[in-house]
C-alpha cells in the first residue's frame, strides 16, 4: 500500500514546517508507506525557500491556482507514481495528522472509498469553528442529504482520504474553488461509500482562513448551486 | 428615417467595419469572429439603407413597432455572444489550469 498526504500550501511558511515535522514523527504503520508532499499554490511569502532549504517533498506550481486546482495537482501526482490512497491535510497545520491511521484504515479494510475527518460527530474536536460557520455547514449537510440522502455533518473539512478510484476522478475533474462540499455529491453519486470519522482539528495559530465572512454568502450560494448540478449532472452520467 | 439620420449612422457602421478588418490584420481578431461582426454589421447596413424590410418583417411578426423588434432581436444576439464568450473563458481556464499542473509537475521531477 503506497499512501500520499497531500499538503496544499498558500502563504504558510510559519505553518507548514509545523505539518511536516508532525508527519515525519507519525510513527509508520507497517501495513502502507506513507509519503508526502506539499504543493505550493504560487505562494507570495517565503514558503518556497522553506521547502527547499529543509528538502521537503513539494511541487510549485509555476502559477497561483487556488485551492482545487492546487489539491488537484497533488491527486494528478498520485495518480502518476500509483499512489494507492491520498490524505489531504491542510497546510495552515490545522488537522491533528496522527488520527491519519484512523482515516486510511476503513479504506484498506475495504469499508469505503472515501474517509472524512470530521469536527463534529465527537466532542474530540474542541475547535468547532464559529456559531455562524457551523450554521452553513448544517445546511449545506441538509443540500447534501436532499440531493444523495447520505448524511455527513463536516460537509467542509478538508481532512479526508480517498481510495485509488476516487484518486482517478479527482485527477480529471475537480471543482476550482470551495471543492469539498461539491466532490462529495460526485463521489457519492457515483455510487462510493463515504464514511465520517471523528478527529482533533485546532484553531489556526498563524495566518488567516481563505473564507472571510464578506465572502461567506457568496461562497454559500454558489456551492449549494454546484451541489444541486452536480447531482443532476451525475443522474444523467450514470 | 430621416436622410441625415441615416447618412450617419452608415458612417458609423463602416467605421466600424474598417477597424473590423484592421483588427483582423493586427491579428488581434481570428477572422471566422471577425465574419459574426461583418455579418451583423453588414446587415445593419442594408436595413438602414431599406428601412421597408424591418416594417414588413415586424408587421409579419406581430410586432407593434418595428424598432420594438430590433432592440428584442439585438438583445438576445448581444446575450448570445456574451454566453459564447463566457464557455470560452472556461475552456480557456482549464487548459490553462492543467498546463500550470504539468509543467510544474514536469519541473519537480527535474
Amino acid at each position: 500500500m503506497k499512501v500520499l498526504v497531500i499538503i496544499p500550501a498558500y502563504n504558510e511558511e510559519e505553518n507548514i514546517l509545523d505539518v511536516c515535522h508532525n508527519l515525519d514523527n507519525l510513527n509508520k504503520e507497517k501495513e502502507y508507506d506513507l509519503d508526502y508532499i506539499v504543493i505550493n499554490d504560487g505562494s507570495i511569502d517565503d514558503t518556497k525557500n522553506i521547502l527547499e532549504k529543509n528538502k521537503i517533498n513539494h511541487i510549485n506550481l509555476v502559477h497561483n491556482l487556488g485551492i482545487g486546482g492546487c489539491v488537484q495537482t497533488g491527486y494528478l501526482y498520485a495518480l502518476k507514481n500509483n499512489y494507492d490512497i491520498a490524505i489531504q491535510v491542510d497546510g495552515d497545520n490545522q488537522h491533528d495528522v496522527s488520527y491519519i491511521k484512523d482515516l486510511v484504515m476503513p479504506i484498506i479494510n475495504g469499508e469505503c472509498s472515501m474517509c472524512i475527518g470530521s469536527r463534529y460527530i465527537s466532542d474530540l474536536s474542541e475547535f468547532k469553528s464559529t456559531k455562524l460557520r457551523q450554521l452553513g455547514i448544517k445546511f449545506l449537510s441538509l443540500v447534501l442529504k436532499i440531493t444523495t440522502k447520505v448524511k455527513i455533518y463536516d460537509m467542509t473539512s478538508g481532512f479526508r482520504a480517498v481510495n485509488k478510484d476516487i484518486i482517478a476522478i479527482f485527477a480529471h475533474d475537480y471543482p476550482n474553488d470551495y471543492p469539498e462540499p461539491e466532490t462529495l455529491v460526485t463521489v457519492i453519486k457515483r455510487g462510493y461509500q463515504v464514511k465520517e470519522i471523528p478527529v482533533k482539528m485546532r484553531e489556526r495559530l498563524h495566518g488567516k482562513s481563505s473564507i472571510t465572512p464578506l465572502k461567506s454568502i457568496y461562497y454559500m450560494l454558489k456551492v449549494s448551486y454546484a451541489m444541486v448540478v452536480r447531482s443532476i449532472l451525475e443522474r444523467k452520467h450514470r | 428615417m430621416d436622410i441625415k439620420l441615416r447618412i450617419f449612422l452608415i458612417i458609423i457602421l463602416l467605421v466600424g467595419l474598417y477597424m473590423i478588418f484592421r483588427t483582423i490584420k493586427k491579428k488581434n481578431l481570428q477572422i471566422k469572429y471577425g465574419m459574426y461582426w461583418t455579418l451583423i454589421f453588414g446587415i445593419m447596413l442594408i436595413l438602414i439603407i431599406f428601412p421597408n424590410i424591418i416594417e414588413s418583417i415586424a408587421k409579419f411578426c406581430g410586432f407593434k413597432e418595428a424598432p420594438n423588434m430590433l432592440f428584442l432581436l439585438a438583445i438576445f444576439i448581444l446575450f448570445y455572444i456574451v454566453f459564447r464568450i463566457y464557455t470560452t473563458i472556461s475552456k480557456l481556464q482549464e487548459i490553462n489550469k492543467s498546463l500550470v499542473q504539468e509543467l510544474s509537475i514536469l519541473k519537480k521531477n527535474k
